[in-house]
């Protein structure tokens, strides 16, 4: 069996002594799998991603990128195999342009100058931002920086990309634009995983949505099945995900997508 | 009278060619929730930032028209003595934190102290603001260690704490988990009741709708529309987000499956209704 594109096996982590973050996390993220991480404001999800991508190391258990061990793994060779869009795109960007920044990774992987190039041109194309190539990345509105942190990643051309609340800038012609490049993404076998309160989006995209509280994982399963908890969201009819939730008040065929519930509808009023 | 009043109010940052903000006429007054939204770049942080005091202190600019509160001119106010009147959370919390704290409680004891309360009168303070915003438990933490949803809840409260007469937020539940987003947004309505006026800057229509009475959509620095949020639902829905319930409401009509005088839901809990009033007359 091909290897996972990331794996933790019981893996603890804590930052002092006394009160540890993750206990016993075991989990496997495949080629082609879009998997959602949930829970609590301070429950450790932003550390399992920096764990994940080798930015911290475990204090027991192994973490597998792609075949590496991350606590012996050297960074450029998981900057390969990993990418990590951070929760705070300032903490992320580091050069002082735009083209700049998105060839950043390219250029430390040894690149030739001709790739670099195509790699940014594309990845600028990708996210809208193709006319701010030669802007500084904190004169970008938030959105455009969070695009740029895409942008980086795409350039970054890795199997596991690991997305820390990605949505929370966007507006809505940008979500459209970052939910077209998820789509295409898992459709070229990449493996995603990503942090987001955004519920809906969750189940738009999920295959499976992992839960995290008390330091381990708590359930694993589909969006329906896990979203539905009083950590998450208030219990009421129409929790989310809030397009399946409105299929059953109004007794249409389950959907998790617009241009069916449409269909649906339309039906409906004969 | 109002607190806020802005007519043909413009804004242009110093070395723009154009302005960053123009056509501004609102007001609001105390005890009223507004919600400013619009897609990224249209002005909402400027607005913000204009309504904190920050021109010309903390942001250059040449501004046109009334921006007044109590009717004194905005810009070139003392901002210290604004700050005990109003008070922003920016849109990334870290920004929020002085760097001059050991912890939480010290972090949000910042402002009450540069009033020069009383010690009693500032724990006080410091505590109902942390419980309010569900901190308490993190009021010996480093700031710095705090991830982002925490450092959120102790920027609000750093804000509350001040006892504000107007509370900006900017997008400040975005790192919050729906639950705790919803419950924060309820105990600040509930202080609108007290006269704190507050106004949200949202690009997620939901969280604006469920609070404001009245919404300004921006568009491109320009006020579009201010209205109540089902008379902007349509176009604000162009460019803000929303939950799914609502996208269905909002493509439903576009389509003509919808009813004449049928108004949209302003949240997922009232999709099911809307749509059987569609369904049923």
């Amino acid at each position: 069996m091909a290897e996972a594109a990331l794996s933790f096996a019981s893996v603890s982590f804590a930052w002092d002594a006394v009160h540890p973050l993750l206990e016993g996390i075991s989990l496997a993220i495949e080629p082609n799998e879009c998997v959602a991480l949930v829970g609590r404001n301070g429950a450790g999800k932003s550390t399992l991603f920096k764990l994940a991508c080798g930015l911290l190391k475990p204090a027991c258990g192994r973490i597998g990128v792609g075949g590496l061990d991350t606590a012996k793994a050297r960074a450029p060779q998981l900057a390969r195999q990993v990418a990590l869009m951070f929760q705070e795109a300032e903490r992320q960007i580091c050069q002082d342009r735009v083209a700049t920044e998105v060839g950043f990774a390219p250029r430390l992987a040894g690149f030739d100058a001709g790739e670099i190039s195509r790699r940014v041109t594309h990845a600028l194309e990708v996210t809208g931002l193709s006319d701010r190539g030669g802007s500084h990345p904190l004169d970008l509105n938030a959105g455009e920086r969070r695009m740029l942190t895409l942008a980086s990643l795409i350039a970054q051309d890795t199997a596991l990309i690991l997305l820390d609340e990605p949505t929370r800038d966007f507006d809505a012609p940008q979500l459209e634009c970052f939910e077209a490049w998820m789509s295409a993404a898992r459709r070229d076998g990449r493996a995603i995983l990503f942090i987001s309160h955004d519920l809906d989006f969750v189940a738009r995209h999920a295959s499976r949505v992992l839960h995290l509280s008390g330091g381990s994982i708590v359930a694993n399963g589909t969006a329906d099945e896990v979203l539905r908890h009083p950590d998450l969201q208030e219990m009421v009819a129409m929790a989310a995900p809030t397009l399946p939730a409105l299929c059953r008040a109004l007794d249409l065929p389950i959907c998790t997508d617009l241009d069916a519930f449409e269909q649906f509808w339309r039906k409906c009023l004969g | 009278m109002a607190l806020i009043r802005c007519e043909h109010a413009s804004l242009t940052r110093n070395g723009a060619l154009h302005a960053t903000l123009s056509g501004l006429s609102f007001d609001i007054t105390a005890g009223e929730t507004l919600a400013v939204v619009g897609g990224s770049g249209t002005g909402k942080t400027t607005l913000a930032c204009w309504l904190a005091g920050w021109v010309p202190h903390a942001m250059q600019a040449t501004v046109s028209g009334v921006a007044c509160i109590d009717d004194t001119p905005l810009a070139g106010q003392s901002v210290a003595r604004l700050a005990e009147r109003v008070q922003l959370v920016q849109a990334s919390p870290y920004a929020g934190l002085t760097g001059c704290a050991f912890n939480v409680a010290a972090e949000v004891a910042f402002g009450p102290e540069n009033l020069g309360l009383p010690e009693a009168e500032i724990r006080t303070r410091v505590a109902a603001a942390l419980e309010l915003c569900e901190a308490s438990d993190l009021s010996a933490r480093r700031p710095a260690s705090l991830s982002g949803g925490e450092a959120q809840r102790v920027a609000i409260a750093a804000a509350l704490v001040m006892q504000p007469q107007l509370l900006l937020l900017d997008e400040a539940f975005s790192r919050l988990a729906p639950a705790a987003a919803g419950r924060l947004l309820a105990r600040l309505s509930a202080l609108t009741r007290n006269g704190m006026a507050l106004v949200l800057f949202e690009k997620q229509f939901d969280l604006a709708a469920r609070a404001a009475s009245r919404i300004l959509l921006l568009e491109d620095g320009q006020q579009q529309l201010l209205d109540t949020p089902a008379a902007v639902f349509d176009r604000a829905l162009d460019h803000v987000r929303a939950c799914d319930a609502l996208r269905a409401a909002q493509r439903a009509r576009r389509a003509g499956l919808w009813r004449d005088g049928v108004l949209p839901p302003l949240d997922a809990a009232t999709a099911p209704a809307r749509f059987l009033d569609v369904l049923h007359g």
